[in-house]
Formats: structure tokens, sequence, C-alpha cells
């Protein structure tokens, strides 16, 4: 098994420091915010050189309240600017030799269709406008990535995050409509304890899918430290053949869902999350 | 045996006096000791039917709110506390003996920050007046902490135990779901037994908020921590089968259960009758 961390939870720690961390505990990579400005490309080849790290992954940034990231949106402006944006970061993944591009089809904090609620069967309708349109996209975006060495990982997020495709199930329902070779799943333990029956059971249904993973616990701090059963996951993997990386997405508890570990107070958090989450999961594994 | 109880929403998409009182006769059918009535709007809500209806299935009445956005307490205190008098008027027009749910907070409210000292204070202060209210009805009172992504004010039972010891009241008690320990425990049993002292409702819902039983809550760990809790207070079944948009959006609910509401109810009541049989409850 290969881990890595996404260096998001980390909020705006100087990257070198993060690389710093992930070597010292023993990571085999970093997966980075999808985020291309944010970073001198040749700057983090040479920092990969210098600790002996990979990018095993990027996570195409699609927030919602950014402009330009969603790709299901109704409106074609705003849906063609994703499209443009993503593929910017293919191109910013497949510089730096990435494997992996995770891809929201819908963004990450839109939990209801776009419009007015008011208009009940016209909003309820644009829900599924809008999986055509998120289909389309991520169609466009496996004709872009192809022959370059990467593949595109779905992943579904819980409900309060997003309002479609929220379970296994339904991304490779949603692989299977983009049919493309290079368009896969990943599955993320924190978001599955919410939304899967059976978390094991949904990674031995998509062993021909998965091809990448995202851990934290049930609370989304370091493995280890929720009811998260891994080792039922781990059984499951290995199962499976699972021969990707673990990305660990480990958060603490903040005033926001999605609060990064911030410099301000929770600094030693960093260490102890980057620590804990691979020796609990190595330990098991 | 404990008492229990369904919430109205594994019948009805929404809360009128029709729909309710087909709630409330459904729930009697299946055999469950009371209905928790989503009293969501006191001003449209007509006690005396429901009254009846109650009477005439022969159960129960309690009820469950969430503060509106104009409400939220710790911005809002007198209209929080206004809207649930309203609440506590309806509710003892119909007989109800319990009051439950998000009532320190409005869902989806968020200042960036964790809660604050005064904050907790204003809610401290606010739900002490409410609760001695009630008491002058019969009726008392819990406090609810749910998920991180519906309030930052109460998301652990923990946090919530201070508040429900300050207000220091005998009719103020704490309100646990297993549906949002699941999101925010660690796990499902020491909260539970170190809530004990003040612990006095209980929802019962899957980590899908779909059919008991088939999700990731660890029942085994729930019915045990509520057994050494000496847990005396009833069990309410809280699933959700409707469509209704409004409730869609407030929970988050776009892919409801497969099972029928029928379903859901008589095998939930007969999950929660088992388990509590098996621990002795």
């Amino acid at each position: 098994m290969k881990y890595a961390i996404n260096n998001w939870v980390f909020d705006d720690e100087p990257i070198r420091e993060t690389f710093m961390r992930l070597s010292r505990y023993g990571y085999d990579g970093i997966e980075l915010k999808g985020e291309p400005s944010l970073y001198d490309i040749e700057e983090i080849k040479s920092l990969c050189k210098e600790f002996d790290l990979q990018v095993t992954s990027v996570l195409g940034w699609t927030i919602w309240g950014i402009p330009g990231r969603d790709l299901s949106s109704p409106d074609e402006s705003e849906r063609s600017a994703a499209v443009k944006f993503l593929k910017e970061v293919v191109d910013f993944a497949v510089q730096l030799g990435a494997p992996i591009l995770l891809v929201l089809p819908f963004p990450a904090g839109r939990t209801t269709p776009t419009g007015d609620p008011q208009l009940e069967d016209e909003w309820i309708s644009t829900a599924a406008t809008e999986w055509r349109n998120a289909v389309d996209s991520v169609r466009q975006l496996s004709g872009y990535a192809s022959g370059q060495n990467i593949t595109l990982a779905v992943e579904p997020i819980n409900r309060f995050e997003t309002y479609q495709l929220t379970t296994a199930e339904q991304a490779r329902k949603f692989i299977r409509e983009v049919n493309a070779d290079n368009v896969k799943l990943n599955l993320d333990t924190y978001h599955m304890n919410m939304e899967e029956s059976d978390p094991a059971a949904a990674i031995l249904n998509s062993g021909e899918y998965l091809v990448h993973m995202h851990a934290a616990d049930s609370n989304r701090q370091a493995p280890g430290s929720g009811h998260t059963d891994f080792v039922d996951l781990f059984k499951a993997l290995k199962s499976v053949n699972f021969d990707g990386t673990i990305a660990l997405e480990p958060v603490p508890p903040g005033a926001n869902p999605g609060t990064a570990i911030k410099l301000s107070g929770n600094l030693s958090l960093r260490d102890q999350y980057a620590e804990e989450g691979i020796t609990f999961l190595k330990s098991i594994e | 045996m404990p008492l229990f109880g369904a919430n109205a929403f594994i019948w009805i998409d929404d809360w009128t006096t029709e729909k309710g009182n087909f709630a409330i006769a459904e729930a009697a059918k299946v055999g469950f000791d009371f209905v928790e009535i989503p009293l969501m709007r006191p001003w449209d809500f007509e006690p005396g039917p429901h009254k009846q209806a109650f009477a005439e299935a022969g159960i129960e009445a309690t009820a469950s709110v969430i503060l509106p956005e104009n409400s939220h307490m710790p911005q809002y205190p007198k209209k929080g506390k206004e809207f649930l008098v309203n609440v506590l008027e309806n509710l003892e027009a119909v007989g109800g003996t319990k009051l439950c749910g998000c009532i320190a907070f409005a869902g989806g409210i968020f200042t960036g920050q964790g809660p604050t000292r005064a904050e907790r204070q204003i809610v401290i202060d606010t739900l002490g007046e409410v609760a001695l209210d009630a008491k002058k009805r019969g009726i008392s009172i819990g406090l609810e902490c749910v998920n991180r992504y519906e309030t930052y004010m109460y998301n652990a039972l923990e946090d919530a135990r201070e508040t429900v010891k300050a207000v220091n009241l005998d009719n103020f008690d704490l309100h646990g779901d297993t549906y949002h320990m699941n999101i925010e425990e660690e796990n499902f049993y020491d909260p539970l037994v170190n809530c004990a002292d003040v612990l006095g409702y209980m929802h019962m819902s899957e980590s899908h908020r779909g059919r008991i039983g088939s999700g990731t809550v660890d029942w085994e760990q729930v019915f045990h921590g509520l057994a050494d809790a000496n847990y005396s207070g009833p069990l309410v079944l809280e699933s959700f089968s409707g469509n209704n948009v409004d409730l869609m959006a407030a929970i988050r609910l776009w892919r409801p259960p497969k099972e029928s509401p029928d379903l859901l109810a008589r095998e939930g009541l007969k999950f929660l009758r088992e388990w509590s049989e098996k621990v002795e409850l």
C-alpha cells in the first residue's frame, strides 16, 4: 500500500514544510490541491527529488462558490469555464507525473439543484440536466487526458457536500455513462461512513473501477480516532487487489466542516495527524 | 421496556392537519406508543383535530423542531424563545409532554468560528426561561446535538451535557441521535455512558437515514451504552421516506430509502424492541 496526504488539509502552509513532514513520517507521496496557480512546478519537482516523494495525485479544486468550477452547471459559460480549468489541472498533473486526477463532477458545497426551489418540478428536473452535463464535461476531460498517462478518478462525497453522486453505486453508473477507459473511481472512507450501507461491500463491488482511496476516520480526524472499521476495509481492498494510493485527508473539529488544519492554534495537529494516521493504517495493513 | 415513538416523517412529507392525522393513525397501527410531531410551523398548526386523532388512536404526542433562521438563538434569543413558546402552546393543546430537537440554534447557520462562551450563555439563559414556561404546561425539554454540517453550536453529546447541567432544571435534558453520533463521536458507547446523568430522549436513526440496522451505526454499542447508562427515556425511530423538497433541502435527503414507510416503521419497531429486550433496557 502507498500512502500520501492531501496538502489542502494543511491550509496555507509553505509546501516545503509539507514535504518535510511527509518524508519524516514515511509517506510515499503527496496529493496536491488542484489549484495550479498556487505552485511553482519546478519547485515541486525539485522537492520531490530532494525528499524522494512523488506526486501521487491531484485533486481538482472544484469548490462551489469559486466561479467557473461547476462541471454540471446549466449555465453554458460556467460549465465551459470549469472544463477549461480542469484541462489546466490535467496539464499541471501531467507535468508533475501524477498518475491520478480526482474529479468531483458536481462542485463540493452545492447541495441543491441550480435554480428556484419554489418552481418545484423545474427545480427537480434540473437535477437530471446537471447529471447529463456532468457526464458530458467529464467525457470531454477524458478525451483531453487520453494518451497522457493519467487516469481521472471520480469521487462520491457526502450529502452535505453534494446533492448528487454520494455513493459508489451512483459513481459506477456515472462512470459507465461517461464510457472512457481513463475514467475510474476514488472512494473516501469518511464519506462512505455516511452514505454506504456497507463500506467494505462498496469496495468489493467497485473492484474493476477503484484506482485511488481517500482516508479519514468517521469524525474526519486521523484514521484510528473514530469508529471506522479499517480492518474490514483493508480486507476488501486486498480482495480486489487494490494497488493504488491511500491519500489521507484528516481534518480536526472546527467551526466549519471543511476547515483545514489552521496555522493558528492547532499547529501541533499537523504532525500529530500525519504521524498517527500512517502509523495506525500500517499497523493493520 | 422503554416507550417507543416514531417521527411522523416516516409516513408523510410535511405536517398538515390531514397528513398529520394520517401519520398518527399509521403509527398506532404499527404499535408505537407515541408520534413525534415535526412542529416546524406553529403558526399553521391546528391542535383541535390532532388532539382528537391522538385520543382515537390511543397514543401520545411529542414534538421536535428546528429553529427558523431568523430565530437562531445565540443571535436572536427573544425570537427563539417566542418561537419555542408558540410551539409549547400548541403541544400542550394536543396533550404532548416533550419538546426536543434543534431548540438552541437554526439549521445551517455558521459564524466561521466555534461556539463562544457568550453564545452558550445566551442559550443557557434563554432555554432556562423556556423550560420554566414548559414546566407549567407539564412539558419537558430535550436539547439535541447535530452534526457539523447542520450547526456549529452543539455537535457532540459532551458539549450539550455542559449546557444541560448549567440550565439545571428537572424538566430539561439531553437529546441524543445516532445519525449525528455516527458522524461526530469517537464511538457509540462512551458518550452515552458519559452522559447518563442528563440523557432523556433518543433518536434512533441509521447512518443513511434509511432502514434501521442497514447502515454503519454500531447498534450493539448503542444498546449496550444505553443499558449501562441505565437509560429510561423513550426510543424514537427516525427514518425519512418523504420527498418533500423543503425536507430534502434541510437534511440533504436526495437519495430516499427504497423501502415503503410501512416497512420502515414495522421493521424499525421490531428492531428496537428486540434490541431493548436483549440488553434488558
